[in-house]
């Protein structure tokens, strides 16, 4: 009787809580809006490199990305016309450039693209300063997590932050690999350096409400600008191959702009279901292009290296001793 | 003419404190029937109008002229009592008055105080527990915050939960105060209950705006829940048993009208009714289980009167809610055992003390104690066969969060003559913040060294303080009406110390006897924020204190509005408000709850928000047919220099029209009738109607680049909270039906939640259909028609 009386109870109670509860569709037009010009834009004492393609709908589910390889892109120094860019012939996917061209540090450059019948776009942006990495040291050390323990290697990067500016930037870093293959043609032995990016993690609250598990760690100035700081950044032991040698960091001076739309498209790609099932907000991404979606950012670069010991065992580490010899 | 006019104000000022054969008569106001202090209870001389109210423990004093005098007690669902004075001596008088039994509507012609009307309060609504008892409820839980929410300005969070937003604010910015306590988290179930048990209260006041000074802390609302004392005169109890909840009150003397006291329990019981099964269906698998949810409260009170001039009162509150799920796995000899569970409560204890200094002087003396925890223990044994020998291994992990209350306040009341009410008192509060830790310790013997470690936020320790100082003073022969103060708040912590000076006024111009127009301007400061994500009451929900880089939220808030009675039962009020906060905070961008690793001060943004609007409210309080109608048209934004990119969107609750619709009947002794309905605009959301690829790399430094320049397709969002979800409406029925029997009164309620089963969005989300081939918005509705029964006895 008493498991008959509970069976009744939940069966109330459940049909009542959850049977009836339901998922319906609003019958509501989702609005179709119109394609817009995407701009991925890119400025560096290298030259300048744009990717032009369209905005996708709620249903194309496909994401397969329409780029536009008839635009008329117009770069603009302090908004006079420099040059018209052109499509890269190597690559089928709207990206643009301007032949032989070195771009002026600190100079604000605007990009126009026009593609009928979509409205125009464009986007303005410079080229930072570089900072130096003045020095790096690192240690080995063991790291605890929940139910385990690891090696870590920790690098100590010192900047020396410029005073006049606010200043955005991240650290990149390769692990710089040798090898050495025989050549047929020289009838020798022949060394290659390859790079290859490593993943980043950091404690360091400099990068705290920024990505902190990534191939690149953004951070900003804002907490001591204009002095010299230390930067802590750690690699997992078991992300180098038993060849690595030497840890290339890279320093990258990056516009605000920039800063924001890498931060904020990390975060989106970053939050998690759980978090937005529970009500979080999403993440809007930013953008500096008036009229259409995307970035046009400058950055800058300053790269240092550090040899690793404890490599003396490597049989390449000794080969390469002895043609640094 | 200007220096007239200030002569004039300054001698009616002056007037209240003339002493020319001036008498008080004092005491206080109970109810007759269960010795139990009734506040707010207006009393007055009939002859001339002049009048004071009870406060919060009942005492009043009133010094009028000597001579002839009506003294008159009236208190709404009770009898009037008036009696004839002759004063020519101060008089001590306490009146216990009777629960009004009369089904006919109650008219009172002679000349009586409106305190709708008269009072300098605005935005202010008292609800008695009796008029509560008979609305209907969700699964039969008769539930407060819920009641609340049916009021003009208060808006409910999502569907069933018993958050509240006043006025455009936040659900941290809502003082709610058990016995005189702060109650951090008063939610039961995720938000679908709150945890105050109605059978343990007495009464509630709202106060939304124009807020006196004797309040601070909070930027919203004070919700002032009293519990009852105990029944003085008689052995009492009510015993519920309802759908998923039982609950048992008894009270009485303990010393008959000296000393009372009342203990109340209830608590959920899904969990014993569903483990047997869950057990069942998990040893079919070879696991034993016991798993499960529920929630209890405990509230116990208890006073004794050792004079007619001391009373000291001991109160208590303690309530939790569990969830758990233990596993144990036998195999080959080898045991696995996990253990994984959620729980949160409140501890509340007030020691307070009632000394009447004279017939014009009260004090109250209250010490508190609180404490808030919330923790999630996570546990696994195993002990391990292999080859023959066994191998044992335990971890530990504990999230724990809470914050813990010490405080002491003393307030006073001085009613030196009819003309002028004074409070002043202090307040100190002694926090300890526990933003959140982790605890670990792990015991293995496939490890070197066994892990013992603790690691998070540090606990932070806080003083908070405040005085207070206001007087309600009457102008031209009572014609206007002012209560104006000052608090002086203060809040220290990590070595900084914050304060505050908070001008608070409120007036009221009597127009006629049944009209008034009232104004009010009132600043707010609060030091304590609520670090939330979620759209529901989740206990990981934080609180923090302001540190040195989180400063105080603040506001300034604004009210007019114009009181009328018609045919002397009903209260019509239009308020109009405008409220500015600032300081307020917001989690970052992708940070939530779940990023622990990240210092909560880190996780956060600093901005402002605003709110206005127009609230109507009429009211009939008297006779068999009771309720209100309510109408709520606002607006509330917000702006933070780093959500949306700094620019102003709507608040997650910003509703455009909000209407409550309540009424009760009482067809006769044995049957009553209660019935709402209430519409809101939809709430806002964010939705995501395009897509664009954001990336793609560069040859410039392409080894390196590839990586984050990898081209990925993200979501555009135009705007935060752009989209508006479809309206919310609901009708709620019940039907009590009450017995006598031999040993009291039996009722069994009889009520359904949302009667015509209106699908009300809890959320929507974007999802594609195969067979469309298109995304469609899709509505997630929890709450269905739920119908409900309970029973219940009183004694």
């Amino acid at each position: 009787m008493k498991t008959t009386l509970r069976i009744i109870y939940l069966a109330i109670l459940l049909s009542a809580m959850t049977n009836q509860a339901c998922r319906k569709i609003i019958p509501t037009d989702i609005e179709t809006k119109d394609k817009k010009i995407v701009m991925n834009g890119l400025i560096s004492p290298s030259g300048i490199e744009v990717r032009a393609s369209l905005s996708l709908g709620l249903n194309d589910i496909s994401n397969a990305i329409e780029y536009i390889n008839d635009a008329e892109m117009v770069l603009y120094k302090n908004d006079e016309a420099l040059a018209v860019m052109v499509r890269n012939k190597f690559d089928d996917k709207g990206l643009y450039y301007v032949p032989y061209f070195t771009p002026e540090i600190g100079v604000e450059y605007t990009v126009k693209i026009e593609k009928s019948p979509y409205q125009s776009i464009s986007a303005s942006s410079y080229i930072p300063e570089t900072v130096k990495i003045d020095t790096i040291t690192y240690f080995k050390e063991t790291v605890a997590e929940i139910g385990y323990t690891f090696l870590v290697y920790s690098f100590y990067l010192t900047i020396d932050d410029p005073k006049e500016t606010e200043n955005y930037y991240f650290i990149a870093d390769t692990s710089v690999v040798y090898d050495y293959y025989y050549d047929t043609y020289l009838e020798k032995d022949t060394m290659v350096q390859t790079q290859q990016a490593i993943y980043l993690q950091s404690t360091d609250p400099v990068f705290e409400g920024e990505t902190e598990y990534a191939e690149y760690l953004l951070f900003s100035d804002e907490t001591f600008n204009g002095q010299k700081r230390s930067l802590k950044v750690s690699i997992d032991e078991w992300a180098f191959s038993g060849d690595t040698i030497d840890m290339k960091f890279y320093l990258y001076s990056i516009t605000k702009e920039y800063y924001l739309f890498l931060k904020s498209r990390a975060l989106q790609l970053q939050q998690d279901e759980i978090s937005r099932l529970l009500g979080a907000t999403p993440v809007q991404i930013f953008s500096n292009v008036e009229n259409g979606f995307g970035y046009f950012g400058g950055q800058n670069y300053s790269t240092k290296s550090i040899e690793l010991d404890g490599m003396e065992n490597n049989s390449k580490y000794k080969n390469i001793a002895k043609r640094k010899e | 003419m200007m220096k007239r006019f200030l002569i004039l104000v300054f001698a009616t000022f002056l007037s209240g404190y003339a002493v020319s054969q001036n008498y008080t008569i004092s005491g206080f106001i109970s109810d007759a029937g269960t010795g139990e202090r009734l506040v707010s209870a207006t009393v007055y001389d009939a002859n001339t109008l002049k009048g004071s109210i009870s406060n919060n423990y009942g005492f009043f004093s009133l010094t009028l002229p000597a001579g002839k005098v009506k003294f008159v007690v009236s208190y709404v669902g009770y009898s009037a009592y008036s009696q004839e004075i002759e004063l020519k001596a101060n008089v001590q008088l306490n009146v216990a008055i009777e629960m009004s039994t009369e089904l006919e509507e109650v008219v009172v012609t002679e000349n009586k105080i409106e305190k709708h009307v008269e009072s300098t309060e605005m935005s202010v609504v008292e609800l008695q527990i009796k008029s509560i008892n008979t609305l209907p409820v969700l699964l039969g839980e008769v539930d407060v915050m819920k009641t609340i929410q049916l009021l003009p300005g208060v808006q409910s969070g999502n569907e069933g939960t018993s958050g509240i937003y006043v006025r455009g604010g936040g659900p941290d910015q809502n003082l709610i105060l058990l016995d005189g306590v702060p109650v951090y988290n008063a939610n039961h179930l995720f938000g679908f209950f709150s945890v105050f048990n109605a059978d343990a209260i007495s009464n509630i006041k709202l106060i939304k705006g124009g807020f006196p000074a004797r309040y601070g802390g909070r930027l919203s609302s004070v919700i002032d829940i009293k519990m009852k004392e105990g029944n003085q005169k008689e052995i009492a109890g009510d015993a519920t048993v309802g759908l998923i909840a039982t609950k048992l009150t008894l009270e009485g003397p303990i010393i008959k009208d000296k000393t009372s006291f009342i203990i109340s329990a209830r608590r959920t019981y899904i969990d014993l009714l569903i483990q047997p099964f869950i057990a069942a269906a998990a040893l079919t698998e070879g696991v034993i289980v016991n798993a499960g949810y529920f929630f209890q409260d405990f509230n116990f009170k208890v006073n004794h009167k050792f004079s007619e001039r001391n009373r000291l009162y001991l109160s208590a509150y303690t309530g939790k809610d569990r969830l758990y799920a233990k596993t144990t796995e036998l195999w080959d000899g080898s045991v696995y055992k996990y253990n994984f569970g959620i729980q949160w409560g409140n501890i509340t204890s007030t020691l307070r003390w009632n000394y009447v200094f004279s017939n014009k002087l009260f004090s109250n003396t209250t010490l508190t104690y609180s404490n808030y925890t919330f923790e999630t223990p996570l546990e696994y044994y195993f002990k391990e066969k292999i080859n023959d020998v066994f191998q044992t291994e335990s971890f530990i992990l504990n999230f724990a969060s809470g914050i813990r209350d010490y405080a002491i306040n003393v307030d006073f009341d001085y009613i030196p003559s009819p003309n002028h009410y004074i409070r002043f008192g202090a307040s100190n509060i002694y926090h300890i913040f526990k933003p959140g830790v982790n605890i670990i310790k792990q015991t293995s013997a496939y490890t070197e060294a066994d892990l013992d470690t603790t690691f998070g936020n540090a606990d932070i320790f806080a003083n908070e303080y405040g005085f207070y100082f206001e007087d309600e003073f009457s102008l031209f022969s009572n014609a206007l009406k002012v209560n104006a103060g000052l608090r002086m708040n203060g809040f220290y912590v990590k070595g900084k110390d914050y304060q505050s000076f908070e001008p608070r006024i409120s007036a009221r111009q009597r127009i006629t006897r049944n009209l008034s127009v009232k104004a009010a301007y009132s600043r707010m400061s609060q030091y304590l924020h609520l670090l939330t994500s979620s759209t529901i009451g989740l206990p990981t929900d934080l609180w923090v204190p302001v540190t040195d880089s989180i400063p105080p939220q603040f506001s300034q808030q604004y009210a007019l509005g114009i009181f009328y009675n018609f045919l002397d039962k009903y209260a019509v009020s239009v308020e109009g408000f405008y409220k500015s906060m600032h300081n307020l905070i917001e989690y970052k961008d992708g940070a939530d709850y779940f990023s622990q690793n990240t210092n909560w001060e880190k996780k956060i943004e600093i901005g402002d928000g605003e709110a206005y609007g127009m609230e109507f409210f009429v009211e009939k309080k008297l006779g068999k047919t009771t309720g209100w109608i309510g109408y709520t048209l606002s607006w509330s934004t917000r702006q933070f220099e780093n959500v949306n990119f700094g620019k102003e969107f709507p608040y997650k609750y910003d509703r455009r029209h909000d209407v409550s619709f309540v009424l009760t009947h009482k067809f006769s002794e044995r049957i009553d009738f209660g019935l709402t309905w209430i519409y809101g605009s939809g709430n806002t959301t964010t939705l995501s109607l395009e897509k664009y690829m954001a990336g793609g790399y560069s040859n410039y430094d392409y080894y390196i680049n590839q990586s984050y320049f990898e081209p990925i397709v993200v979501d555009y969002y135009e705007s935060r909270n752009s989209y508006r979800m479809p309206a919310y409406h609901r009708l709620d029925l019940n039907v009590n039906f009450s017995k006598k029997v031999k040993y009291g009164t039996q009722i069994i309620s009889i009520g359904a939640y949302n009667v015509y089963n209106r699908k009300n969005p809890m959320f929507l989300n974007l999802e594609y259909s195969n067979a469309s081939k298109q995304f469609n918005l899709v509505q997630y509705s929890f709450f269905p028609i739920i119908p409900s029964i309970s029973y219940r006895i009183t004694f």
